[in-house]
């Protein structure tokens, strides 16, 4: 799957799903914290089962820095494929 | 079609409890570490039930194996609603006798393995929303038996664990109980010396040992609709031995 495509489906889920506004969300924008976006570590544990469900990679366990943005979340998924 | 994954049900009572499950019409994962002709064996009783399902074999204890058991048994039926979580051993030894090796082994599979068949179990429930995961504890979680602290600190720490993920794991719509037996008839309670059980049954106001099926009744009820608003509790079935 190409890497924009991948990245797409993430925002489009974190969008549909975690109630976060399209037009705020980059690729490259901080999703956790006091960003504002600002999701929090049960918003983490939907991307985690979103992430395996759609793309078959574990994030169970992962350091928070591949957490940061879509782009981080995406570089994990196509490191562990 | 509903599918049950138990671990350590090649015998005792992970045995009974995939028997009692099929039986309920789950297709079900018997696990097993060693005994591959007793795994074969409840799934040919299984099979002659007219239920289904299959054997697998994974060392709960290592989580490499138990994330391709998970992944594989997903993959196969496409989703699990019933973890039990039973896989479990004993190692018995007063404080100043006990050795290291005896207390890795007991934690790294009965409380380790637990934590690890759950979250890869639980990742695979949270994105349906629903899913139902029991762990085996036992009467020795709470009771203070000389000479099992190594097993009642394990059991104690399922007790706690499984509140917890009651707590984390409820707004997904995944429940997760425990079940604390008191002394069942199986090869555990067959190994200790006719003394011993002698000293035991006189303990236990029903005076007799639990059977393996009676435990599976509790985790059979523990999966049902009905019972759905069950959740963060230790059922102790123990012949009132813990009163
Ligand atoms: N019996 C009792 O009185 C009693 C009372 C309270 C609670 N419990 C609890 O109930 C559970 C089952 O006990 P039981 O009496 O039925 O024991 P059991 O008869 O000794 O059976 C243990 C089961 O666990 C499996 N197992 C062992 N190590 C494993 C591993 N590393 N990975 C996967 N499976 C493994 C065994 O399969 P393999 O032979 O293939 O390894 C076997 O199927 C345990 O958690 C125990 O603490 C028992």
């Amino acid at each position: 799957m190409a890497d924009n495509e991948m990245k797409a489906k993430l925002k489009d889920f974190i969008c549909s799903t975690l109630g976060v506004e399209a037009d705020v969300l980059e690729y490259d924008t901080e999703l956790f914290g006091d960003s504002s976006i600002g999701l929090d570590s049960v918003d983490s544990l939907e991307i985690i089962s979103y992430v395996d469900g759609e793309f078959g990679v574990d994030m169970t366990g992962v350091d928070k820095e591949n957490f940061l943005s879509i782009d981080t979340i995406a570089a994990y998924i196509t490191a562990n494929k | 079609m509903k599918v049950a994954l138990i671990t350590g049900a090649s015998r005792g009572i992970g045995r009974a409890c995939a028997v009692r499950l099929a039986k309920d019409g789950f297709t079900v994962v018997i696990n097993y570490s060693r005994s591959e002709e007793e795994a074969n064996k409840v799934l040919e009783q299984i099979r002659s039930d007219g239920g289904d399902g299959m054997i697998y074999k994974a060392d709960v204890s290592d989580p490499a194996q138990v994330k391709q058991m998970v992944r594989d048994v997903d993959k196969k039926y496409g989703q699990i609603d019933v973890l039990v979580n039973n896989a479990g051993i004993v190692r018995d030894s007063y404080l100043l006798m006990m050795n290291n090796d005896d207390l890795d082994k007991c934690f790294d599979l009965n409380v380790k393995g637990y934590f690890y068949c759950a979250q890869q179990v639980g990742l695979k429930m949270f994105r349906r929303k629903q899913g139902v995961i029991i762990n085996m504890s036992s009467v020795s979680g709470e009771l203070a038996l000389a000479g099992q602290s190594v097993y009642s600190a394990a059991k104690g720490a399922v007790n706690s664990l499984t509140r917890v993920l009651a707590k984390e794991l409820g707004a997904k719509g995944i429940r997760v109980n425990a079940v604390a037996p008191g002394f069942i008839e199986t090869e555990m309670i067959n190994a200790l010396s006719d003394e011993k059980k002698e000293e035991y049954l006189k303990e236990i106001p029903l005076g007799r040992f639990g059977k393996a099926e009676e435990v599976a009744a509790v985790v059979s009820m523990l999966t049902k609709d009905e019972l759905s608003y069950i959740t963060g509790q230790v059922i102790t079935m123990d012949g009132g031995i813990s009163l």
